[in-house]
Formats: structure tokens, C-alpha cells, sequence
């Protein structure tokens, strides 16, 4: 019975956790029980005491790198968080503003869905009108040998200009 | 635990980086062997070492400074490490390379600092895998990293008693490994 108790105190006797006097009936106790003592000597010898002698294991370089890349994206995607955030304060203060802005954005739509060739057929104006410029510009220098008047590669646009 | 300023933990605290680097140099190397210990595998524990400078950059500013940084810290590189510990499956097979995981580490760091582990120490390093996550750290954080058991109580946010029996079990289980095996050597 003496044994049962003291075993369930040989860890904080080892790490010293126990108070004055129970530590002393406890060395006491170790002294005159060989199977107790040998309890404590191989608690020692074999688990306590290597972990305790075991060296530090260093961090290695790469981790703070890692460490900072993280930290600096997070900090991006903080940023980008509160300038989104920072407009939905601005809309919630002028509500008025996003039923505008949806309609606008609504109307958008339909006209570009209604034209799908708007973009397409007004840089096609605006080529044909710079071709006509300058056409123009060489025709109307007077001079019969002129680049532009000898110019006749039978094209479309020489046909829509000269027929 | 190197003692880090007040001073640095506040500018740490506002986002300043050079505040936050001493603060790594300081603490670096202790979460990485807890974190290797209980992990028992390299990359894993550089994993949950950057996850834990990681919750420490953003948990500083919300930081009591009334409280103990160094419980702060371990308690969170404790539950990252026992965290990932659980999250592998192959457990077992993961601990019964311990022992060469910690000394690949060790010659790994410097060529000129190449650490001579004692094979009674490699013997225990790759016993710890017979225990669970949480013994490990109560093991770690006593023998390793020298805590009271009120210490280990308030990394872990557990009842001192709770300490005493995972401390007495695993070193238990530990030792009756260790005798199973030279019986099996005398046979």
C-alpha cells in the first residue's frame, strides 16, 4: 500500500513538485524499498534525463522567409479588403447612389447587348475616315506624278472612294 | 525563452516588421524543436512553426500585455502542433522514422555545428511516438522546455492534475517500452 502511494508521487519527486514534507517521506521511502528505488533510477536514467540532455533543434533559414511572404500578402489582401470595405460605407452613407448606379449599369447592358458590333463598326469609321483623309491630302496637291494619283491597287476602299 | 522588450511587442503589435523579426530570432528556434517533437516530422514542423509566427503577428495587436507572452506563445505552438500531429493518419508509420527525422534536422543546420545525438536519446526520441499528441506536449514542455506543471496547466489550458497523470502515463508507457525491448535483446 505504501508502494501504490508512493509511486503515484515519483513524478513530482523527480520533478520536484511535491511540498517539503512529502517529499522527504518519499525519499525516505526510496531509500529502504528496492523496487521503488529501481522505479525512480530507471524513470530517470532512461526517460527523464535524456529528454532533459537532448539538444535544441535550430529553426531553419527558409521558415522566415515564409513567414514574412505570408505576412505580406495578407497584408495586400487587408488592404484591398478595406478599400472595398471603405466604398460599402461610402454607399451605405448615400443610398441613393446604388439604385442609380444599377440602373446605369442596367441600361449599359442593354444598349451594348442591342449593338453587339458598336465598338466593332466605329474603329472600322474611324479607319475609313483617316484613309479618306489622307487620300485626299494626296490628291489635292496638284501634281500629276504625285504618289497618290498613280496609286490604283483596284481595292475596296479605292473603289468606294473613286466611283 | 529568450525575454523579448515590452517595447518590441508594442512596435510588433502596430506592424512594424524589425519588431516582429527579433521577436522571431528570440522565439524561432523554441517553437521549431516543440513543434518538431510533437510533430515528429521536419516539414510539418516548419509548417506549423510559420502558422504559429503567423497567429502570433495577428493575435499581437489584440494582446494582453498584462499576460505572460511565453505561455501565450507556447500554447499556441502546443495546440498547432498537436493539431497537425491529429490531422495525419499514418501516425504510426510517421514515428517509427522519429528518431532519423530529428538527426537529418540536426546535421542539416551547420556543418560546423553537427549535433552528436546519443542513442539513449534517440531511443526515447522515437518512444515518444507511443504517446499521444497531448502527452507529448506535456513531455516536451517539462523535460524539454523545463515547465512546472502549473506552467504546463496554463500553456495547455488544463487542470494540474490533468498534467500529473499524462506526465506519469507517458513516461509509464516510455519505460515499459524501453524494458519490453532489452527483454527482447537478452532473449
Amino acid at each position: 500500500m505504501e508502494c501504490d502511494k508512493i509511486r503515484n508521487l515519483i513524478n513530482d519527486y523527480i520533478d520536484n513538485e511535491l511540498d517539503e514534507r512529502r517529499f522527504k517521506e518519499v525519499e525516505k521511502h526510496l531509500k529502504i524499498c528496492p523496487d521503488c528505488g529501481k522505479l525512480e533510477k530507471d524513470l530517470r536514467a532512461n526517460v527523464v534525463d535524456p529528454l532533459r540532455n537532448s539538444e535544441r533543434i535550430k529553426a531553419p533559414l527558409g521558415v522566415w522567409q515564409k513567414v514574412e511572404e505570408a505576412i505580406s500578402v495578407k497584408t495586400n489582401k487587408v488592404y484591398v479588403f478595406r478599400r472595398t470595405l471603405g466604398w460599402a460605407i461610402f454607399l451605405r452613407k448615400k443610398p441613393i447612389l446604388i439604385p442609380v448606379a444599377l440602373m446605369i449599369m442596367f441600361l449599359l447592358t442593354i444598349f451594348i447587348t442591342n449593338n453587339p458590333n458598336i465598338t466593332k463598326q466605329q474603329t472600322i469609321n474611324n479607319y475609313l475616315l483617316d484613309q479618306i483623309q489622307s487620300l485626299s491630302e494626296l490628291s489635292m496637291n496638284g501634281e500629276e506624278d504625285s504618289y497618290g494619283s498613280d496609286l490604283n491597287l483596284d481595292t475596296a476602299i479605292e473603289r468606294y472612294l473613286f466611283i | 525563452m529568450n525575454n523579448v522588450s515590452e517595447d518590441v511587442l508594442m512596435k510588433a503589435s502596430k506592424g512594424d516588421m524589425s519588431a516582429f523579426k527579433s521577436l522571431y530570432d528570440s522565439t524561432s528556434d523554441y517553437i521549431f524543436n516543440i513543434a518538431l517533437r510533437i510533430t515528429g516530422n521536419k516539414e510539418e514542423a516548419e509548417e506549423v512553426a510559420q502558422d504559429v509566427f503567423l497567429k502570433v503577428y495577428n493575435g499581437l495587436k489584440d494582446f494582453k500585455f498584462r499576460s505572460n507572452i511565453k505561455t501565450w506563445i507556447y500554447r499556441i505552438t502546443v495546440n498547432t502542433a498537436i493539431n497537425a500531429s491529429k490531422k495525419r493518419s499514418k501516425e504510426t508509420k510517421r514515428y517509427a522514422d522519429y528518431s532519423e527525422n530529428i538527426a537529418q534536422v540536426s546535421s542539416g543546420s551547420d556543418i560546423t555545428d553537427i549535433i552528436d545525438i546519443k542513442e539513449a536519446e534517440k531511443d526515447v526520441q522515437s518512444l515518444l511516438g507511443l504517446l499521444n499528441a497531448e502527452q507529448r506536449a506535456c513531455i516536451v514542455l517539462r523535460d524539454i522546455e523545463g515547465f512546472s506543471y502549473e506552467e504546463i496547466a496554463g500553456a495547455l489550458k488544463i487542470n494540474i492534475n490533468t498534467v500529473r497523470s499524462r506526465l506519469s502515463r507517458a513516461r509509464q508507457a516510455i519505460l515499459n517500452e524501453i524494458r519490453k525491448r532489452g527483454d527482447n535483446d537478452g532473449m
